[in-house]
């Protein structure tokens, strides 16, 4: 045998080996049969040592711990992982074999620190959500109170346009009324003489769904020119400034069309209002 | 129906058909010896407590590495309870030098029937007396190295002796302890 490595055999035999010293050795041993037959004989000393303790009991929980961890043990065998509950995964997971649960306890503290926080963050995120959904909403309703405000500012100077005509001297006045079709419909027409421009007040039309418009028409002979599109509020009341290419009394007649949304080159839809422009009306 | 004259093989046998009543007994039969080794090596009851769980633990988990041509099975649970004790004290989970905790001896061999505890009885005689006749440097080299999982080089340091004494001592006391025993007829495994 090897002088050196020799001196490792008695603590190899009684365990002391470091884990360098033993790896080295036990490389030795299957080369040295000499060594090997020593190392056996030896195996009764190693027997026998242990009984150079006296026996103690063990603390009463361990058995309990241990037959636990068998039993345990013993069910995970009887059950496909597959088939266990999501919670008893968790368990296994999470708790020891021995049961000390102190490290499991910490785990589940950190985990519902983890769960707690993460639902204040969700809820932060949520509120900061709904509140930016809120300034949205506002602000469309500012937007829409600035548009009611911005008609409602037009409407009130084409009605001091129309009280202006109306209160200015020499100003005629025409009777507007509804067909068939819309028989309360009526209005009226003021413009001065010779006058491109005129105010025309009506009420009694009906409101008309989403994508359908009104459409004003000034006739001459047979020949209607559109004069514009508008819509009615709730009242079927709508108050139109006019602005013709020539003398608005010099036209035959003044119709209102239904026509699609962005008005039409000629009438196509029903027409509402007719009514000739007499200079004896 | 375990019983306590069922042999050590026989409970093995049933404990690899996973019947923990079976080691349940082999635990009434040998944890307080195991036990007794652990205090020795640690001298702390809650890491020896630990070192039982552990040793009977892998009977049942490890059955499959228990070869009964290479020894008993309490040879093999005693190795299994050595290493653990080691690897603590390797861990430093321990001190080198423990304050030997008060000890309750276990007099009576739960789980063992009448001939085996008288067995058990004599083979510790015998150790016993074969560690007493030993030299006490001797024997003292084989206890740090055994019982306290000191190194060849931590026990010189410890002895105050040169490496090559220890090397010596722990060789010849061996020799001289397996001498011993097999002249009080005590049978290897």
């Amino acid at each position: 045998m090897e002088d050196k490595i020799e001196e490792l055999l008695p603590f190899y035999v009684l365990g002391t080996l470091t884990v360098d010293e033993r790896e080295h050795f036990e490389a030795y041993l299957q080369t040295n049969p000499e060594a090997r037959e020593w190392v056996k004989q030896m195996t009764l000393v190693t027997t026998a040592l242990p009984r150079y303790a006296d026996r103690v009991d063990a603390s009463p929980h361990v058995k309990k711990v241990l037959m636990e961890r068998v039993q345990e043990h013993s069910r995970a065998k009887q059950l496909p992982a597959e088939k266990l509950g999501f919670i008893e995964r968790l368990r296994r997971l999470f708790v020891p074999k021995g049961g000390n649960m102190v490290l499991p306890a910490m785990v589940v503290l950190s985990l519902v620190i983890a769960i707690a926080s993460l639902a204040w963050a969700l809820l932060m995120v949520n509120r900061a959500s709904a509140l930016n959904q809120e300034i949205t909403n506002l602000q469309e309703k500012l937007a829409s109170q600035e548009q009611l405000i911005n008609n409602l500012q037009e409407q009130l100077v084409n009605e001091q346009q129309v009280i202006a005509l109306i209160s200015a001297p020499g100003t005629e006045t025409f009777d507007i009324t509804g067909t068939d079709l819309q028989p309360q419909a009526r209005g009226r027409l003021f413009v001065k003489p010779n006058s491109q421009t005129g105010s025309l007040v009506l009420s009694g039309l009906t409101p008309l769904e989403t994508g359908s418009v009104y459409q004003l028409w000034l006739i001459q002979g047979d020949l209607p020119v559109a004069a514009g599109v508008f819509t009615v509020d709730a009242q079927g009341q709508a108050t139109l400034q006019l602005q013709a290419v020539q003398a608005i009394s010099s036209y035959d007649a003044l119709g209102v069309s239904v026509e699609p949304e962005g008005g039409s080159q000629q009438p196509t839809g029903d027409i509402v209002i007719f009514s000739a422009l007499s200079k004896d009306a | 129906m375990i019983r306590a004259d069922l042999s050590d093989e026989q409970l093995m046998r049933l404990i690899a058909t996973r019947d923990g009543t079976a080691l349940e007994y082999l635990y009434e039969r040998y944890s307080a010896s195991v036990m007794g080794l652990a205090m020795k090596m640690l001298g702390n009851r809650a890491e020896a407590d630990e070192v039982v769980q552990e040793t009977f633990w892998r009977v049942w988990s490890k059955t499959d590495s228990y070869r009964a041509d290479r020894g008993t099975l309490l040879s093999w649970i005693f190795g299994i309870a050595h290493n653990l004790c080691i690897d603590m004290i390797r861990q430093q989970k321990v001190k080198l030098l423990n304050i030997q905790e008060t000890q309750i001896v276990n007099f009576a061999n739960h789980g063992m029937n009448e001939a085996a505890s008288i067995r058990d009885a004599v083979e510790r005689e015998q150790v016993q007396s074969a560690m007493d006749d030993l030299p006490s440097e001797q024997r003292e080299v084989i206890e740090m190295a055994f019982f306290k999982g000191l190194t060849r080089q931590e026990i010189a340091k410890a002895t105050g002796v040169p490496l090559g004494t220890v090397h010596t001592r722990a060789r010849l006391g061996l020799q001289k302890l397996r001498t011993a025993l097999q002249a009080r007829g005590f049978e290897q495994d």
